[in-house]
């Protein structure tokens, strides 16, 4: 009995041991650069997924932007635009090579442009033909196209090798000519990264790196106050006193052009007077929403666009970020909107309250809505807020029972946000936005002149007059501007972070 | 068919050890080939329900699968309308139904409509994770509970007993995500021991396990003891003592095997709930389980996906109880032999 007591002890003392030792914490691996963010990696197609190919600069697109905003060449070594503002020619750059070893060609390039034009991503470009002419790709447009470099970026139109299409035509394997190549997928979260030794262009500092997908919030604040990453991109702003003080990660931000905005339906009786969507803007605390709740006082917004994208942020527009209570009442008297019994105001027996919709998978939007709630009941004004699903706002929109919407709109899907302001303003019926606005065909009309224009001068003052419309007659009101926020271990160097969230610039970064 | 020789045997109680074995082995043949039939009908009509509910939600479908595709910032209308035409989201309810059991009339469950990758090797992917981890958790949920709620039924009252009982009101009541909050706080954030998330090492599996493992221990533990209890109370047991077994002898060679009866049923049913998979536990630690995809694919409306979840869930389902129900056949000779005249 004795000997076997014994071995059973021995059994599980051994167990245990094993168990003990792979259960050490999983120390940080040298020379792997480890990467975590919200985004899992659910299809090879570049139209869905093609954000997180260009993200991780495993593919790259004819044109590309700068962290600064500037438009530089990709695959394509720079364009020229013929005198008839139609016929435009992109070189591609001399001994590119796909990681496959294949060379990068032009008619490699239009093949994964026709694809990505045949999809709805790039629908903007009003195309005639794209064709490969010696190794450069021609695209000729119907009309002028001013800004189509910066529609170039789209994540939809990286350049993907021959080999990485089957005989359907689907993608069947991501073959790119970035910087890092792929070289394992686990499921949707983790992506295994090899440099490229064949780049042509700044080569990464770095041999491997790992990308794994967190999409809840809370538990990327745990692993990052645990220190099992190295670079965590798009942290919970609310986390970050919690990061800093474990120790292991430094969170540090930027301002990104994306926004968190309160849409109005402009057709119901509520909202159709401008001067009450002027109220409500007025009525808004935003300095006390970025400090209290986004824990960022640079978040608040003074106007609809931030001035990290200098082109489009207009100075001469008067701040929204002050609240202004006696301004807003007046202007809601004079609209004939009268305090009853309640305090909420009403006008020919109708209430002056509406349903604000906000997306659930955003947790601070909700919190913001709340707040709201209060600072507008201060006006008279009964707000109620309904968290709903993420594509719950875009189909109220649609069947038109949107009255007020809060969520975060990127006004850089491409680097030009006039690709954004034309379906979000110059539609009845917009995706994200506006709602029966009736400003509208006047911004139609100077983004159709824009769109065509090359002349400079004149496109900076459209710019300037549709930000004034905006500000003006706010068909939506900004309330804070987005923080790219981005924890980083001590271990890295060279940490540069992308406004306009094209790239991580993996390359740049350096392991100690 | 039992033979007819093996019957007659059974009722007249005659039966030696090869006749146990041939009405034990018919036992079995009948009780695996019913329990298939009933899983595959049970399956199909969940993946049906599955169908049906889908559809009774509001809001649209193609919208939906549009914004998990290309995401919130790129849906257009006209994407939506693609995806409508190009899922057959357009067609008639019955339409679409009928062409998913033609698909799956030959073997096929169809492809992701977020996706696009095939549904059953994304549900291979995650059942995996899932099983592993669930396995993990079980079993380590009867190292815990077994002893402790043999020692808890061997003795009512003392110690142990009291002890168990407290901690199983306790962990029972408390949702798993705060028990895995607890852990990553004291293990993960605190002492710095183990990874607060993950699925790529033996270490990242160690937590969310036993935030699993303490769950299910709550009410198993309870569970063996009422039956360790309730079997010492039994007559046989008394008898056993009479004929002059000690207490103990006569709980091993007569107890236990009576005494598993009701703890095989019960494990069964857990390991239903782990192949359900454990959304709250896979979410916080970020393990690409069943549940997360079903709880993503419901979200996304991506409705080939979810009936082929119903589906595999089903017949996991079904396996467990099948495996259950042959184990008590297994450990209880009545169940082989039927009641003796």
């Amino acid at each position: 009995m004795r000997t076997s007591l014994n071995r059973r002890l021995l059994m599980g003392l051994s167990i245990a041991a094993t168990l003990a030792a792979a259960a050490l914490p999983a120390a940080a691996e040298p020379g792997v650069l480890r990467v975590a963010a919200p985004w899992e990696y659910t299809s090879n197609e570049p139209s869905d997924t093609g954000y997180i190919m260009a993200r991780l600069q495993i593919a790259e697109t004819l044109v590309m932007v700068e962290p600064d905003g500037k438009l530089v060449g990709g695959i394509a070594e720079g364009w020229t635009v013929a005198e008839d503002r139609l016929t435009w020619r992109f070189p591609i750059r001399t001994g590119l090579t796909f990681h496959d070893g294949s060379p990068v060609t032009a008619q490699a390039a239009v093949a994964s442009l026709k694809r990505a034009l045949a999809g709805e991503s790039m629908q903007q470009i009003p195309v005639d033909d794209i064709r490969a002419d010696a190794n450069a790709v021609v695209i000729r447009t119907k009309t002028p196209f001013s800004h189509l470099p910066s529609v170039l970026v789209d994540y939809a139109s990286v350049i993907l090798a021959p080999a990485s299409f089957g005989p359907d035509g689907r993608v069947t394997k991501v073959i790119g000519s970035g910087p890092f190549k792929i070289a394992a997928i686990d499921g949707k979260t983790t992506i295994e990264l090899e440099r490229f030794e064949g780049y042509r262009g700044e080569k990464p500092t770095v041999a491997k790196a790992r990308y794994t997908a967190i999409p809840n919030g809370d538990t990327r604040t745990n692993v990052a106050i645990a220190g099992d990453q190295d670079i965590i991109f798009t942290t919970v702003p609310s986390a970050t006193p919690r990061i800093d003080a474990s120790g292991q990660m430094k969170v540090t931000s930027v301002t990104v052009p994306r926004i968190r905005v309160l849409a109005f339906n402009s057709g119901i009786p509520q909202f159709e007077d401008a001067r009450v969507r002027r109220a409500i803007s007025m009525a808004l605390d935003r300095q006390g929403i970025a400090n209290a709740i986004l824990r960022h006082p640079a978040s608040a917004a003074t106007q609809l666009i931030p001035p990290v994208l200098k082109d489009w942020h207009n100075p001469a527009l008067p701040s929204t970020a002050a609240r202004d209570l006696a301004g807003a009442r007046k202007l809601l008297d004079e609209a004939g909107w009268i305090p009853g019994p309640d305090g909420i105001r009403i006008k020919g027996g109708a209430r002056l309250s509406a349903r604000m919709l906000t997306i659930a998978n955003r947790p601070e939007l909700t919190v913001m809505g709340q707040a709201m709630q209060a600072q507008l009941k201060d006006i008279g004004v009964e707000i109620a807020v309904d968290p709903v699903p993420s594509a719950g706002i875009p189909a109220a929109i649609r069947d038109g029972t949107m009255q007020m919407s809060m969520f975060a709109r990127t006004y850089v899907n491409v680097p030009e946000p006039i690709a954004t302001i034309i379906p979000d303003f110059t539609r009845e019926r917009s995706t994200w936005g506006t709602l029966n606005w009736t400003g509208r065909d006047r911004v139609k009309a100077l983004t159709d002149e824009y769109v065509g224009s090359f002349d400079e001068a004149r496109k900076r003052a459209i710019r300037m007059e549709i930000t004034n419309i905006i500000h003006e007659e706010v068909p939506v009101a900004a309330v804070a501007w987005f923080e790219h926020t981005v924890a980083v271990s001590n271990r890295v160097r060279g940490l540069v972070i992308d406004p306009y969230e094209t790239r991580y610039m993996l390359h740049r970064m350096r392991l100690n | 068919m039992t033979d007819p020789r093996v019957e007659r045997r059974r009722r007249e109680g005659r039966l030696g050890a090869k006749g146990r074995h041939e009405a034990g082995m018919s036992v079995f043949a009948r009780l695996i080939a019913g329990r298939i039939g009933q899983a595959v009908a049970v399956a199909f009509v969940l993946a049906t329900l599955c169908f049906a509910f889908v559809q009774a939600l509001p809001g649209d479908t193609a919208l939906r699968v549009a914004a998990a595709r290309v995401g919130e910032d790129r849906l257009t209308p006209e994407i939506t309308e693609r995806i409508r035409r190009e899922e057959g989201l357009d067609q008639p309810l019955h339409v679409q139904y009928g062409r998913w059991i033609a698909q799956l009339a030959t073997g096929n469950l169809g492809a992701s409509m977020a996706t696009r990758k095939p549904v059953a090797s994304e549900l291979a992917y995650h059942a995996g994770h899932t099983l592993g981890l669930g396995l993990l958790g079980w079993l380590l949920s009867y190292v815990i509970a077994l002893p402790l709620g043999f020692a808890a039924g061997l003795k009512p009252g003392a110690f142990v007993d009291r002890f168990t009982q407290g901690a199983a009101i306790t962990l029972s009541s408390t949702p798993a995500f705060l028990i895995g909050i607890l852990l990553i706080s004291v293990f993960a954030l605190s002492l710095r021991w183990l990874p607060p998330a993950g699925y790529r090492t033996t270490a990242h599996m160690i937590l969310p396990a036993v935030t699993l493992a303490l769950g299910l221990a709550a009410t198993s533990v309870r569970v063996i003891r009422n039956a360790v209890v309730d079997v010492r109370a039994a007559f046989f047991m008394t008898f056993a003592e009479i004929r002059g077994l000690s207490s103990g002898g006569a709980f091993r060679l007569h107890g236990v095997r009576n005494a598993a009866l009701p703890v095989v049923v019960f494990m069964a049913l857990q390991v239903g709930y782990v192949v359900d998979g454990f959304v709250v536990i896979e979410t916080l630690f970020n393990y690409p389980g069943l549940g997360d995809l079903l709880v993503k694919s419901l979200l996304a409306r991506d409705v080939p996906m979810i009936m082929g979840a119903g589906i595999l869930i089903g017949l996991m389902y079904a396996a467990a109880n099948l495996i259950a129900d042959i184990v008590c056949v297994w450990l209880d000779p009545r169940q082989r032999l039927g009641s003796r005249q």
